[in-house]
Parts: C-alpha cells; sequence; structure tokens
C-alpha cells in the first residue's frame, strides 16, 4: 500500500493509542481528514485485514449505534513499519515528499 | 437544537444519495453508519456554534458523497491492477464516441427545428411542409403497430405532425391563391403552437421517464 499524507496521519491517530476504539468522526477529528477522504482510506485499511470494525451495542435511547475501528495486530505491525519507514527517507534527505501529519495527529 | 430534524434530514439525503453509488452488499451498513455520526456532528459543542456545526454536518454528509464517487474501487475492494490502464482507455474512448454522437444528433435536431421555424418565418416550401407531416405520420403509424413507442416519442412524432399540417395548409393555399393569406399565416402559428406543447409534453415525459424508469419502457401494447 502506498504511503500518502492521509495514510501517514490515519496510522499516527491510531497508534496514539492501538487499543482505543476509533468512530469516523473522531479520527477525522484527530487526524484532519474530511469524510470522502477517511472513509474510503478505511475501507482500504479493512480489505487489506489491517483494521478491523464492529458496531456498539445500541443505546438505549434511540441513538443508532455507531461503528468503530481497530488496528489488527497485523495492521499495528505495519504502521509502525512504514512509519518508522517514512521517518527513515524523511531523515535520509529530499526525496519524494510526504505532506506531514498535524501536530496534534503527532 | 432548532431546525435539528430538518438539518438531520437534509444530511440523511446527502448520504442516501452517496449510499447509491456503494454496492448493494455494503450500502445498507455504510448508511447506517454514516447516518449514525450526523447527531454526533450536530451535537458536538467542540466544533462551534449551532449554524457551523450543521454546516460540519452537512459537509461530512457531502463529502461522503464525493468520496463514493472519487473513490468507488475502495469500497468494492477492488485494486488496481495490470491492464487497467487500457480498460480505462476503452471506457473514455467508448464515451467520447457516445458524447460526440449525442451532440450530433443535437446538432441535427437543432438544424430540423430551426429550419421548422424559418420556413414558418418566410412562407412554407410545400415540398418540406408536406413531406414533413407525411414521414412523421408514417412514423407514428409505426410506432403504434410495432407497439415500441414510447410517450416521448409518440408527443415528438405528433408536434412534427402538426406543425407540418399547419405548413402545408398554409403552403397549399398560397400556391392555389385561396382565402386571405393572414388567415393561412395564422393557422400555420397556431399550428407551431400546438406542436411545441407537445414538444413541452414530450420533455415532460422524458422527465417522468427518468424519474421513473418504468415509465420509459412504457409501450403502446395493451396490458395482458
Amino acid at each position: 500500500m502506498r504511503m500518502t499524507a492521509p495514510l501517514e496521519r490515519v496510522f499516527r491517530v491510531f497508534l496514539d493509542d492501538p487499543a482505543a476504539l476509533r468512530y469516523g468522526y473522531d479520527l477525522m477529528k484527530a487526524a484532519g481528514l474530511p469524510s470522502g477522504t477517511l472513509y474510503p482510506l478505511l475501507a482500504r485499511l479493512q480489505a487489506r485485514g489491517l483494521v478491523t470494525s464492529a458496531w456498539e451495542t445500541p443505546h438505549q435511547d434511540g441513538e443508532r449505534p455507531r461503528r468503530y475501528y481497530q488496528l489488527t495486530g497485523e495492521g499495528i505491525e505495519v504502521a509502525r513499519l512504514e512509519l518508522a519507514q517514512l521517518s527513515a527517507r524523511r531523515a535520509r534527505g529530499p526525496g519524494r515528499r510526504v505532506r506531514p501529519a498535524p501536530a496534534d495527529a503527532t | 437544537m432548532r431546525g435539528e430534524r430538518c438539518a438531520l434530514r437534509a444530511g440523511g439525503a446527502l448520504v442516501s444519495l452517496a449510499c447509491r453509488r456503494l454496492p448493494a452488499r455494503i450500502r445498507p451498513e455504510r448508511y447506517q453508519e454514516w447516518l449514525a455520526e450526523l447527531p454526533v456532528i450536530l451535537r458536538d459543542r467542540d466544533t462551534g456554534p449551532a449554524p457551523l456545526r450543521v454546516v460540519r454536518m452537512l459537509a461530512f454528509a457531502a463529502d461522503t458523497l464525493r468520496g463514493t464517487v472519487l473513490a468507488a474501487d475502495a469500497y468494492r475492494g477492488a485494486h488496481r491492477g495490470r491492464g487497467t490502464a487500457a480498460k480505462d482507455l476503452r471506457w473514455l474512448g467508448t464515451g467520447l464516441l457516445l458524447l460526440g454522437g449525442l451532440l450530433v444528433c443535437a446538432v441535427f435536431l437543432l438544424a430540423y427545428e430551426g429550419c421548422i421555424i424559418r420556413q414558418l418565418a418566410i412562407g412554407p416550401n410545400l415540398t418540406f411542409s408536406v413531406t414533413l407531416a407525411l414521414s412523421n405520420l408514417g412514423l407514428l403509424a409505426a410506432c403504434y403497430i410495432s407497439r415500441r413507442g414510447n410517450p416521448v416519442l409518440r408527443w415528438y412524432v405528433i408536434s412534427q405532425i402538426v406543425a407540418g399540417a399547419g405548413l402545408s395548409i398554409r403552403a397549399i393555399a398560397s400556391s392555389s391563391g385561396w382565402g386571405h393569406p393572414l388567415l393561412f399565416a395564422i393557422i400555420s402559428y397556431c399550428g407551431c403552437a400546438i406542436s411545441a406543447a407537445c414538444l413541452a409534453l414530450a420533455v415532460r415525459s422524458l422527465s417522468r421517464a427518468q424519474q421513473n424508469p418504468d415509465l420509459a419502457n412504457e409501450t403502446t401494447a395493451p396490458e395482458r
């Protein structure tokens, strides 16, 4: 999977707390990505088995249950590896540049 | 919040539009997922005052639509492989060809209608008017005999027949010197006005057929 700036941001948000359950809107806010970019990205990650999703239990007050996402074990490994390689590439010098993630997401 | 239900309904409509572009097997779950996020965004006080939250919610819904249009492959689980570029080029070629065909048809139709209007303005040509009326009469008969004409085609052909008939009457009258020319000019103008009304009905049928595809396949055949 090609490392892009949105993917880097999403990996960083997930790796902040790999055990945390993340909702789509929370991921959007943390990664600073619009829904039209985030959801296709999550769908791709899910298709590759790097992210898993589940539905929360239905609310008593009639609110619709939300879907949350989490990195799988393989996803955590891949994310760490990809981010490490990216850091190494950046340290080596100018090449194909990927726009860095915002400070709050790191 | 005042107007919350209205805003949610608008957001829901956008999400529903976005989901229509998804494969049927994942459509319900994506619809549920995105619909569940809308009230959360609308009640998220961290993002600012109520109007801003409404804008954010609508932007969320609109952007899901953008995502399903531009990144449809992601939701289908498809990965671009070999030969995809060639396939894309083939589709592009077919699309351009179709677009070119449509443009040619549109230009032809405009020229055809322009010709009728010109005949109306400068005085009709007998051969043109009679050919117009008779050829369209033949086409209408063919539609009824084959039972394949849809309402759009029928109204269009009827509009051409009426215009052709009005022009033919005027052309015959002027060539044989009957009656007052003004009377027959008025008759031809009336014919063209009725023709325009029929064209409007054809356009209406077309828009209805687009809203309800079943109407597009409606034939003149009786129900069995």
